[in-house]
């Protein structure tokens, strides 16, 4: 099946350092009409990473203590080591996650802001 | 400038851990095979948020099995989530989704596996894998 590719841009608002924002249903509100493809999540924003993970408070909370305690030593590559990019398949108007399973943006900067997000999709013509 | 496609395919593994590595490699070439791959890109993604997927040579299966995998994250450290939060961390460290080249057909992978790595303490465990590729 020959694939086109379509963009979209989001804008997210974040609540200063350590804020873990679920951004799945901002993906998939953006991705509806479309069914099946390949979604590529990015964000060119400095001290911001995308991640998948489950969106649990007490486990966001470990996240951010593994940040601090493990990784200190590097902490401007935080968002190279955790990623800023993410693909993720689109299958019947789903990103194909696990039940627990969510794409979460982490502010590691330290004000409130509004970063960019950017999602491309290559998917089948229809 | 010919057309791409993209074509998708998922499949499932049976695993057991924790630090468990599962080569997935005969499973992605086989689609590869399947669907007459020759130029593109094939992008791997596991299901589930305890997992992880890695390109490693072989040779250092046994060293990331026995310390490194303990070295990344420790299973034991007072975390809140109870019981695997060491999975979950190491899954969002180490990534469940991996973007490889394809090229004549074969994957570009050097002297490295595909590999799943199983974090968590079980048996049996279903593992949902969920292939992609684009290309000619």
């Amino acid at each position: 099946m020959p694939s086109r590719i379509l963009h979209r841009e989001l804008k997210v608002r974040t609540c200063g350092h350590g804020d873990a924002i679920d951004i799945t249903p901002l993906i998939e509100g953006e991705l509806k009409g479309i069914k099946n493809g390949l979604v590529n999540i990015y964000t060119p924003e400095e001290r911001i990473a995308l991640i998948t993970i489950e969106y649990e408070p007490r486990i966001l909370d470990d996240l951010r203590r593994y940040i601090k305690e493990y990784l200190k030593i590097c902490e401007n590559l935080v968002p190279a080591i955790l990623g800023r990019s993410l693909d993720i398949p689109l299958v019947n108007g789903r990103l194909r996650l696990g039940t627990w399973q969510q794409v979460v943006l982490l502010e590691l900067g330290t004000s409130s802001r509004e970063v960019s997000v950017y999602v491309t999709i290559i998917c089948e013509d229809p | 400038m010919s057309r791409l496609s993209v074509k998708t395919r998922d499949f499932i593994i049976k695993t057991y851990g924790p630090n468990a590595l599962f080569d997935v490699t005969k499973e992605i070439e086989m689609f590869i095979k399947d669907i007459e791959a020759s130029t593109g890109i094939i992008v791997v993604n596991v299901m589930g948020s305890t997992g992880a997927l890695v390109l490693l040579n072989p040779a250092a299966i046994e060293k990331v099995k026995s310390e490194e995998l303990w070295n990344l994250v420790p299973v034991n450290a007072n975390w809140k989530h109870e019981g695997n939060a060491y999975a979950h961390l190491r899954s969002t460290v180490l990534r469940t989704s991996l973007t490889i080249p394809v090229r004549e057909g074969k994957l570009t992978l050097g002297n490295n596996r595909v590999f799943f790595i199983e974090n968590q303490c079980s048996m049996a465990r279903e593992r949902h894998f969920y292939l992609t590729y684009i290309g000619k």
